[in-house]
């Protein structure tokens, strides 16, 4: 079909589809080991971005390779499982205005060009950088509760205006006092897209690591089995929220409970094995033998004796669950009274 | 293709298009641009089905329709003659074959197509203007059977099925994205007629049109900031065409 020419003197308006460039103002900043698996996403969604850092742990599965291929200038350096630290040397390494950090399973949206493109134009002096909404995916499902969102990050600031702290996914910090971090507004703004956890498989071993590999207090007299326990407690109410996640939620809820206990023993461990952690266990479980046998011996002489319920109620009295809950009991005493 | 949620209905548009394209020998040499404008569920490629290879614009902002089309344009440069379709249009299995057909009869740069509801109610059979240059869509509501299908030039179509020339798309710059929400389509086609483009509705097959799946509060409160600035910019340069 011959189609008819439109000469470029029929541009009526102004081009609305060219965008200021930000190219030049703005570092990414990578960590990787071993992610070729993951790795596209990430350079296919960040093209965009003129100065690419990665700083790549001896990735032998062709990670390397496959970023310089990208256009990234790799810095190859020795393997760390702590990556947050590490990041405190390199932050300095960009020359632009601005750095953006990203992990090798994070990537952006088509519109994050323009987006950042206005957040740094439109950053006043004294904004050093953006809090961030991440959406993270579970089994491929972007997750609305559980914990997870909007789980605000700072990974766009001002070239070496922030430092990270010790451990795993702690948040960084400005290092000077008056610097000011914005936050962005979810849900119709930038986002940072984290394709956490594939299977449920992935997130067990990915938690494991983490336990394994943080750092832990090696004083023995800093450590309390108690305070894992009701981290662990804490974890489960705040992950768990069917509404927004449906079941999704529950293996969080479970998964990041069995973290702190996990987190809990390599602690115990760490600080040299200190004090009987048994005493640790929770009495409810003593609590419910004994339910059983005064429920057995009851049955047997067919009569539930005030005797019976003195001692159930004496090994519940006794118990840690009791103890660990004194505080609810006496806020909930005040309220009735 | 733009869309925010409502994936079923969108992969039976895809389904129905990939029908369309087929017929019209187009499978093997066309691309599909979806774009994600900010659904609360991300449009997964897992779950979509489509012959035609298929690329997703993932927005994080919640952008204007024709703001979100160009986006998806962007990924097509190149190519000689753009569809837009929205999510909700099913087309029949020969529509685009004719749509092709009628444009190269009638040498058109722009080319609508018959859209009924799924009562046989028509939705759109071109765009015309009352007197003062508000558009609206001829014939609607009318009985399909009634009303002819005779193909003449029109001042405009609406961008649910609209097949452009590319060269002309990129020669406007797109859809005006200061249009938040409708008539960014009219006016297009209306900068379009400007520069000397025909533009058509092809007559021959209807394809079913649900309209109005995304409308809610907030998109009213758009529809009416876009009819102030079409009515700011067009109010008496276009004269009417009453059915």
């Amino acid at each position: 079909m011959e189609r008819q020419s439109w000469p470029d003197s029929r541009l009526i308006m102004d081009d609305p589809l060219l965008k200021m460039t930000v190219a030049d103002q703005l570092t990414l900043l990578v960590f990787t080991r071993d992610n070729l698996d993951r790795i596209d996403t990430l350079i296919e969604t960040t093209n965009w971005i003129r100065h690419k850092i990665a700083i790549d742990m001896k990735s032998e599965d062709g990670t390397k390779e496959k970023l310089c291929e990208a256009q990234f200038d790799v810095e190859s350096i020795d393997r760390s499982v702590f990556v947050d630290q590490l990041r405190n040397q390199y932050l300095s390494k960009p020359t632009t205005p601005w750095t953006l950090v990203l992990d090798s399973d994070e990537f952006l949206s088509d519109d994050a060009e323009e987006q950042i493109s206005q957040l740094i134009y439109s950053a006043e002096e004294n904004i050093i950088g953006f809090r961030i909404p991440r959406h993270n995916y579970f089994c491929n499902l972007k997750l609305f509760g559980s914990g997870f969102y909007p789980d605000h990050q700072l990974r766009l600031f001002r070239t070496n205006q922030i430092f990270y702290s010790a451990g795993h996914h702690l948040p960084p910090k400005p290092k000077k006092e008056s610097g000011v971090i914005k936050v962005l507004d979810p849900p119709s703004c930038l986002h940072i897209h984290h394709n956490n956890y594939p299977t449920i498989e992935e997130f067990l071993k990915r938690q494991l690591h983490y336990a394994i590999t943080d750092d832990y207090d090696s004083n023995p007299e800093t450590f309390d089995f108690d305070d894992y326990m009701m981290n662990a407690i804490s974890q489960f109410s705040d992950r768990y929220g069917e509404r927004e996640d449906g079941s999704l939620s529950y293996v969080i809820a479970l998964v990041m409970y069995w973290d702190e206990m996990v987190r809990g023993l390599i602690h115990w461990e760490r600080s040299g094995y200190s004090g009987h952690l048994s005493e640790h266990v929770p009495n409810q479980v003593f609590v419910a033998n004994e339910l059983s046998n005064l429920i057995g011996q009851s049955k047997q002489s067919g009569v539930f004796t005030q005797q019976d319920i003195d001692n159930l109620h004496t090994a519940y009295l006794n118990s840690r669950s009791w103890r660990i809950t004194a505080p609810l009991r006496w806020l909930n005493s005040l309220g009735r009274s | 293709m733009v869309t925010r949620d409502m994936h079923p209905m969108t992969q039976v548009a895809i389904t129905n298009l990939n029908k369309t394209l087929q017929e019209a020998q187009l499978n093997e040499m066309s691309s599909l641009v979806i774009v994600d404008n900010s659904s609360a569920e991300p449009l997964r490629h897992q779950t979509l089905a489509s012959a035609v290879p298929f690329h997703v614009v993932r927005l994080d902002r919640r952008h204007s329709f024709s703001s979100a089309s160009n986006w998806g344009a962007k990924k097509l440069k190149g190519a000689d003659f753009l569809l837009f379709l929205n999510n909700d249009v099913f087309l029949h299995p020969y529509a685009l074959k004719y749509m092709l057909e009628d444009t190269k009869l009638f040498s058109a740069s722009i080319c609508g197509a018959r859209l009924v509801y799924p009562n046989q109610q028509i939705q759109h059979v071109g765009v015309g203007f009352k007197v003062g240059g508000e558009p609206y869509h001829l014939h609607h509501y009318e009985n399909s059977r009634q009303i002819s299908r005779v193909i003449s030039p029109l001042p405009a179509v609406t961008g649910a099925v609209m097949l452009i020339d590319s060269d002309l798309f990129w020669a406007l710059n797109g859809f005006d994205p200061r249009f938040p929400f409708a008539y960014e389509d009219t006016d297009f086609c209306l900068r379009a007629g400007a520069t000397g483009a025909t533009i058509i509705c092809s007559q021959r097959v209807e394809s079913i049109h649900l309209s109005g799946q995304t409308r809610d509060h907030e998109t009213r409160k758009f529809e009416k900031l876009s009819r102030d600035i079409f009515m700011a910019r067009w109010r008496g340069r276009v004269g009417p065409i009453l059915a």
